[in-house]
């Protein structure tokens, strides 16, 4: 079963710099944002296949349109972790990120393990903050970040490095 | 209907196959027939023949194998947990060895389509050889851990490189 549509919530139709971007919970503590065009869909039913021997943030597979999608749970990676997060772990809800295509025109998939549906949000360029700003545990995996709601720091994934097998534990 | 597993994953061309559907604590990983030489009831086990990661030998005509007891996320045990009823014995080039495993069953699939594991899991340490897709018993498409010969004895392999350095 799919989860409700997600919400635009704010856009700055006035800003012509402004850019839409994904708002994703992967923690109580945490959001990463993706862009507007790397959203594909939200499962909220998600059965995941546990992979022996795969680092933890990266331990699960699902089969979404008849193919292998890996599942990423960022509070696997994050170290700051709390009861809450353990929830999270048994969260079912996933956002399924389109990844690139192949040379054989099959679309490739990655999911991303969320607490609720994401929202779309028009990032300004004022909202841009230094990348020193982002978690540890998340720079290497971001492109650059941006302050929203209550000056929390939301990194921008860099989605292709962290399904391309470049992160290490 | 073809045995042969001969396509690469990166091909996810749909193929027929038999399988050899081996359960460990729970978890079910499959095995091409193919690289199946054998299987043996646990009975048939003895000592292992020499120091090392083996948990027991067994013989099969004038040869003595090790023989290997993995968990269901691929620890290496040093005990033979009770459920372990079956031996599967396998190989790659002129080393055979054998695998304990709770029990066995033998699957004939008309169309399963081979998938590499994905680059983000960095399983670089894994006796697993790829993932695959068939069609479940529902008609639903299912999704199963492969294991090969090589991959076996590559990872056994590397587990004993590593305790010897």
């Amino acid at each position: 079963m799919n989860a409700a549509l997600p919400q635009r919530i704010t856009t700055d139709q006035k800003d012509n710099k402004s850019a839409s971007a994904w708002i994703l919970k992967v923690s109580e503590q945490h959001s990463v944002a993706i862009s507007q065009y790397e959203m594909n869909h939200i499962e909220d039913s998600g059965e995941f296949y546990k992979i022996p021997k795969a680092p933890a943030w990266c331990d699960n597979i699902m089969l979404w349109k008849n193919q292998i999608v890996p599942v990423i749970d960022f509070t696997q990676l994050l170290s700051d972790k709390t009861l809450l997060e353990t929830a999270n772990k048994q969260s079912s809800m996933v956002a399924i990120i389109r990844l690139f295509y192949g040379t054989d025109k099959v679309a490739s998939y990655g999911a991303i393990k969320i607490l609720q549906p994401p929202v779309l949000e028009g990032v300004q360029n004022h909202q841009a903050c230094q990348k020193e700003d982002i978690p540890n545990q998340l720079s290497d995996v971001s492109l650059a970040a941006f302050k929203y709601q209550e000056q929390a720091v939301v990194p921008i994934l860099d989605i292709q490095k962290i399904f391309s097998g470049a992160v290490k534990e | 209907m073809s045995e042969l597993l001969n396509l690469q994953p990166e091909s996810r061309q749909l193929q027929s196959a038999t399988i050899m559907a081996i359960s460990i604590d729970g978890q079910v990983f499959y095995l091409p027939q193919v690289d199946l030489i054998t299987f043996e009831n646990t009975q048939q086990l003895v000592e292992p023949e020499q120091q090392g990661l083996s948990v027991a030998s067994i013989k099969i005509g004038a040869q003595t194998i090790p023989v290997y007891c993995l968990s269901n996320d691929f620890e290496l045990l040093n005990h033979i947990p009770d459920e372990r009823k079956v031996c599967i014995i396998t190989g790659f080039r002129d080393k055979r060895f054998g695998i304990l495993c709770d029990k066995i069953q033998k699957l004939s699939y008309s169309e399963i389509r081979l998938e590499p594991i994905p680059a983000c899991m960095n399983t670089q340490s894994t006796p697993l050889s790829s993932l695959f897709l068939y069609r479940g018993q529902s008609g639903v498409s299912e999704m199963g851990m492969m294991l090969r010969n090589q991959s076996l004895f590559h990872y056994l392999h590397d587990m004993q490189e590593d305790k010897a350095a």
